[in-house]
């Protein structure tokens, strides 16, 4: 029993010394490190580097030595992995009223409009060419001059001598030039570039090609709006509310997005002024219930300029459900009822 | 870090969400603040011709009518081949899903009838189709069948002011010096037509050079420049007579640049002598003149305010040409071009909202617009030489005068819409300048 007491003594006493006198924790014990850059390569590498050495030749009456150890090739190192990216989350893309669904023609509805309008009486001018009497600047030219006028086109322009040839039939066709328009067609845009603020003729022949398509609006939920996503879908199942979850950010920048792609702004318009704000009700297949938009109020602009503003908003709340916006049924609770504001502030002329 | 990320969120959101609870019963509140800007597409069913007389003038009046709407470049015309099914009587049901399957948002329907008193009776409706309903009620115009174009253009007014809840300006006219002969012997004549370039008449003769003609605010009578005694002088023209009479001001001076002012009643002019030019108003009743401006500087090319309390003309005292406002009545004027170039012939907006302007800067001309403060100046025009802005009567497009470079070069009358759109050319056989728009006739 003692005999365990007494080695522990002694192992303890030693070890006591031991750290005393030994050094055993003495500063110098940690002699510097020092440090070598080294390269890491690969085991055929180092093979290329190191070819094998012809065997040393060993004298008989040197003391046996026991064989060298192969000479092991360095490990290679580990290879080099590529740290772990999740693979992207496919985004939901929103279904965008495109149209394939078109109406079915619905029972049409009796005009019951009578047309009783009044004829409309117009104070007769000199110039009321809306009147009964025959207007008088639209009668026939008077020739008030004293003298004659000049006929107009034949002063300034060459007379065309004109090639009484019939076509050869062996030459090719002549390019026909299409008679061009005086204006340009008008395309979509979300901005205006004037005449003036169009660039020169010392733009560049040619142009880096274009980059791919953009992503769609729809998809501009970014990880913040899945993390949102995913914290809201979490957070609601731990609560159990019985409506759902609200609209994502990128749900409701969907539906804006969406609205918006049909809300025709004029910029010079007055009603461009006008900030209107409309109220209706969806249904579950993401249509406005009855077809009713009703405006709740307006801002700036006159009686007429209002109501066109809130026409051009209902006519993008309607003509851009087409078969329902896309818009996710377990929340419906949350978008049944809209409040929309069209506020073209940013669009108008100034 | 994401995992730090992710958990803020879900801290966030948990105590958000019993936020978004309590708000559940209120409605999805969105603001739209980018739409797009393209033309609106609407159909203009061919008008129906309620009698066999009536047919080419039915026609013709829709053709007007598609014309006066698209020109604008607010509305697209849906071509007819599009349409799924017709218009063939002017009471009958209007079937919304065909015209909203091809995207169509505004209907019109119209019909013609030729009386036999020989008048021209023209009805028509507006549907706003993704509404299922009419825009307004209908309407007839009646008038001489030599006036249908006017009727036409009766009818796009309505149908454009319906839609975008300002006033039209397609039953107007162009007063405009038409000009042919070579460039170093032009010869020069006063001329008007519709807006449209259509119905060109001449109200002057060649015999000497006009310039800047004006419309009245009744439109029934033009004020212009005349160098028939030698010297620029201001005539009054009655548009409906063609009768014109020297203005009772200053025979001896050299007088030009008049602009009626918004009563009619008054005149405002320049009157240069000795080598200053200065503005006077004319009272056209009385006959008195009054000196509005003292400066020893050219002023010139006045123009009034809609409410007739200021004008807005130019002037070369700070050195180079500016836009200066000062009262109706004269005395002290505020410039209100700061900008680099220079800048000339002044013209406020019917609205009263801007003040129209050429510019000339780094060699090039543009027409402009800026507040009547002068700030938020924007250059809707570029190119050789571009000069003399007038408005059209709902303050929404410009007209100019544009001359294209070198010896061959003419002039011609564009448009441009004031957001600086739908640049045109108006189609003229002949070359023109100084246009001037008419109110809208009565």
């Amino acid at each position: 029993m003692r005999t365990g007491w007494y080695i522990s003594a002694a192992g303890h006493f030693l070890l006591v010394l031991l750290v005393l006198f030994g050094g055993l924790f003495a500063r110098e014990r940690f002699a510097e490190v020092t440090v070598a850059e080294v390269s890491i390569i690969t085991e055929a590498e180092y093979a290329a580097l190191t070819p094998p050495e012809a065997a040393p030749e060993t004298k008989t009456d040197a003391p046996s030595v026991a064989a060298p150890v192969e000479d092991a090739a360095p490990s290679a190192p580990a290879e080099d992995k590529a740290p772990e990216i999740s693979e992207p989350s496919p985004v939901n893309v929103p279904e965008t009223p495109d149209g394939s669904e078109i109406e079915r023609p619905q029972p049409v509805p009796e005009t019951a409009v009578v047309d009783d309008a009044p004829e409309i009486q117009l104070p007769e001018t000199e110039v009321d060419g809306t009147s009964l009497e025959r207007d008088v600047v639209a009668a026939p030219a008077p020739r008030i001059a004293p003298i004659p006028s000049i006929a107009p086109p034949q002063a300034e322009t060459s007379p065309e001598r004109v090639e009484d040839t019939a076509p050869d039939p062996d030459l090719p066709p002549e390019d026909v030039a299409e008679p061009e328009d005086a204006s340009a067609p008008e395309e979509a845009s979300d901005r205006i570039v004037t005449e003036a603020e169009e660039k020169r003729e010392t733009a560049p022949a040619s142009s880096r090609r274009p980059r791919s398509r953009p992503a769609r609006p729809t998809r501009q939920a970014d990880d913040t709006a899945n993390a949102v996503a995913a914290a809201v879908s979490e957070a609601n199942e731990t609560q159990n509310t019985p409506s759902g979850p609200p609209l994502t950010g990128g749900e409701t920048n969907a539906f804006r997005v969406a609205v918006g792609g049909c809300w025709v702004v004029d910029p010079g318009a007055r009603s461009a002024g006008v900030k209107v704000t409309v109220s209706f009700s969806l249904g579950r297949d993401g249509k406005v219930a009855s077809g009713d938009v009703r405006q709740l109020r307006a801002e700036g602009g006159d009686a007429a300029t209002q109501r066109a503003a809130f026409q051009a908003a209902r006519r993008a709340i309607l003509r851009c459900q087409k078969g329902g916006y896309a818009l996710p049924v377990e929340k419906y609770e949350h978008w049944r009822d809209i409040e929309m504001t069209f506020n073209p502030e940013g669009m108008q002329v100034r | 870090m994401k995992v730090l990320w992710f958990l803020a969120i879900s801290l966030i959101v948990s105590t958000s969400t019993g936020l978004n609870a309590q708000d559940r019963s209120g409605p999805l509140r969105i603001e739209i603040t980018e739409g797009v800007i393209e033309p609106v597409p609407i159909a203009v069913a061919p008008f129906i011709a309620e009698n066999a007389a009536a047919t080419d003038f039915a026609r013709q009046i829709t053709g007007v009518v598609a014309s006066d709407l698209a020109g604008t470049g607010l509305f697209r015309d849906v071509p007819q081949s599009a349409y799924i099914s017709q218009v063939a009587d002017f009471n009958g049901e209007v079937a919304y899903a065909d015209w909203k399957a091809i995207n169509v948002e505004a209907l019109v329907v119209g019909a013609v009838t030729l009386t036999s008193d020989g008048r021209i009776v023209v009805k028509f409706r507006l549907f706003d189709i993704f509404t299922g309903a009419s825009l307004g009620e209908g309407l007839q115009f009646a008038g001489g069948t030599e006036s249908w174009r006017r009727v036409a253009h009766k009818v796009a007014d309505q149908v454009y002011s319906r839609i975008t809840g300002e006033g039209g300006y397609f039953d107007s006219r162009i007063v405009f010096v038409e000009e042919t002969g070579p460039k170093n012997a032009r010869q020069h004549r006063l001329a008007i037509m519709d807006y449209d370039g259509v119905n060109v008449q001449y109200l002057t003769d060649a015999a000497s050079i006009v310039l800047a003609p004006r419309f009245s605010p009744t439109g029934d009578r033009v004020l212009y420049t005349s160098y028939e005694s030698g010297s620029p002088q201001i005539y009054e023209l009655s548009v409906g007579a063609v009768s014109k009479r020297p203005l009772d001001v200053d025979a001896a001076a050299m007088t030009f640049a008049p602009r009626y002012a918004p009563n009619g009643r008054t005149v405002v002019y320049s009157r240069a002598e000795g080598g200053n030019t200065d503005l006077y108003k004319l009272d056209l009743q009385s006959g008195q003149r009054v000196r509005l401006s003292t400066a020893p500087s050219i002023e010139t090319a006045p123009s009034y305010s809609p409410d007739g309390n200021r004008i807005v003309f130019e002037s070369d005292r700070s050195g180079t040409q500016q836009l200066y406002v000062m009262s109706a009545d004269g005395g002290e004027a505020t410039r209100i071009s700061f900008g680099q170039g220079r800048y000339s012939t002044p013209v406020w907006s019917p609205r009263g909202d801007f003040i129209a302007f050429t510019k000339q800067n780094a060699g090039r001309f543009h027409i402009g617009v800026m507040h009547t403060d002068g700030s938020q100046e924007r250059l809707l025009t570029a190119s050789f030489l571009d000069e003399g802005p007038t408005w059209a009567p709902n303050g929404r497009v410009l007209m100019f005068t544009r001359e294209s470079a070198g010896a061959d070069g003419q002039p011609g009358l564009f448009s441009v819409d004031i957001s600086g759109r739908n640049l045109k050319k108006l189609p003229m056989s002949a070359a023109a300048s100084d246009p001037a728009w008419s109110p809208i006739l009565p």
